[in-house]
């Protein structure tokens, strides 16, 4: 059966030999070609797709060096320059602001206002103004969020012995990029006898998510409290500053995570 | 461009024997044409490996034959053929009487099928057979003598024989 099985089965597949029609090696080539420039165009859409996605779902980096935006403070605010040349009764202004406002400029006489903050564990403690730098401007709107911001620093112009604190506004929270951190540089000085001004007290630390808050101890200034200076960023300052000066910091500006944020001139004539 | 040549001679070199081959065991010259053309068209993807092989042919051949025992691939071609609103047209065949034997093998199990034709066809050893479907061997050799038995039945000019024949 073997050789009749095979003999019909040669005549059938001989049979239909005739009947075929090859399409070709070249319609090979051509539905290969075909498929591999569908292939592409697929994995091209896909890609430009997931581009898409991609850039509509993450989260918009942000800029480096954001602005620094002041945050509005309700209640009292104390100015936070006061002349070098000013009186004894320079103590901080206190000008209510909910808004970060221009303080006067440095030599002018603060306003014998209301004190209600320069003694140490009196409530309401005054808390340090915003940066007179930027003027609020209805545009353009705030960058989702924001790497660095001004804390807020009570007793910053507290004449010593006092401890100083550094937070950061809830609104300002909020607003923080995740893994924010703040590094704050800060010295007091009081009135050495040759009128120079001695460093009396000075720390650094950082600001972050887990620690929002920091304090820091300012010690006995003998009653003449000099220049405070508080910087973003690491820096040294001068054990002394020769009479009649003061620190050349760099001033904050929008654009630099480092540099002066905050100065006060408390030197008084002791 | 070597390249093209040699696989425009392996083409038309074996295109004609695998698709006869494959006719007679789906009945059906279209879609014996279709597996064995999709089949050169892998072939010709990875020419480069596969013309390195001894018998090259033999490759094609396998892809051919799971091409057409995949349920699957129908499907798909189907709905490929309907989404380009193809119409089916009947390919002119052998004469009736030659193709007697593909009506019996028409009604064999698809494994019987295919064994039958790659034995008595396309002369591959058992074990080869064997392989390639991925079953052992001594159910190839059941696979056949139940062929043939069926077979007998249907064509009365074919006698059963014994399996250890084969």
């Amino acid at each position: 059966m073997s050789d009749d099985l095979r003999r019909m089965l040669a005549e059938a597949s001989r049979a239909a030999q005739p009947h075929l029609r090859p399409p070709g090696p070249d319609a090979a080539r051509n539905t290969l070609r075909r498929r591999r420039v569908m292939r592409v165009s697929g994995l091209a859409m896909v890609l430009v797709l997931a581009l898409v996605l991609a850039t509509n779902l993450l989260p918009r980096p942000t800029s480096p060096m954001p602005p620094l935006v002041p945050t509005p403070s309700i209640g009292p605010t104390v100015d936070p320059s006061a002349s070098p040349s000013g009186p004894v009764s320079a103590t901080p202004t206190v000008v209510p602001s909910l808004s970060p406002s221009a303080t006067p400029a440095p030599g002018s006489s603060p306003s014998p206002g209301a004190t209600p903050s320069g003694r140490p564990g009196s409530s309401g403690q005054p808390v340090a103004n915003p940066s007179p730098s930027p003027s609020p401007s209805p545009s353009p709107p705030p960058p989702a969020c924001v790497d660095i911001v001004e804390p807020q620093i009570t007793n910053a112009t507290t004449p010593a012995p006092a401890t100083m604190t550094f937070s950061i506004a809830p609104a300002d929270l909020e607003r923080l990029c995740d893994g924010w951190q703040i590094r704050i540089t800060w010295a007091a000085y009081y009135v050495y006898q040759d009128s120079s001004q001695m460093m009396a007290s000075a720390n650094d630390f950082v600001l972050s998510a887990a620690t929002p808050t920091r304090t820091g101890r300012l010690y006995s200034e003998y009653n003449c409290p000099a220049d405070r200076y508080f910087y973003f960023g690491a820096h040294t300052f001068p054990e002394t500053i020769p009479a009649g000066e003061h620190l050349d910091l760099p001033a904050w500006s929008p654009g630099r995570s480092t540099g002066l944020f905050r100065q006060h001139f408390l030197n008084v004539n002791c | 461009m070597t390249e093209h040549r040699e696989f425009a001679e392996f083409y038309s070199a074996s295109f004609q024997k695998l698709a006869a081959a494959l006719y007679v065991y789906t009945g059906d010259l279209a879609e014996a044409q279709d597996v064995v053309q999709e089949a050169m068209i892998r072939a010709l993807a990875r020419w480069s490996t596969v013309s390195t092989y001894d018998e090259p042919a033999a490759w094609v051949r396998r892809v051919a034959w799971n091409l057409a025992t995949s349920r699957w691939r129908r499907v798909r071609r189907g709905l490929e053929l309907a989404s380009r609103g193809h119409r089916e047209e009947l390919s002119p065949g052998p004469e009736p009487d030659r193709v007697a034997i593909v009506a019996a093998l028409s009604d064999l199990p698809t494994r019987q099928r295919q064994a039958v034709i790659l034995h008595y066809l396309e002369d591959l050893p058992i074990a080869e057979i064997a392989a390639m479907i991925g079953v052992a061997e001594g159910t190839v050799k059941s696979w056949l003598h139940r062929a043939r038995a069926t077979l007998a039945d249907r064509l009365s000019e074919l006698a059963p024989e014994e399996v250890d024949r084969v």
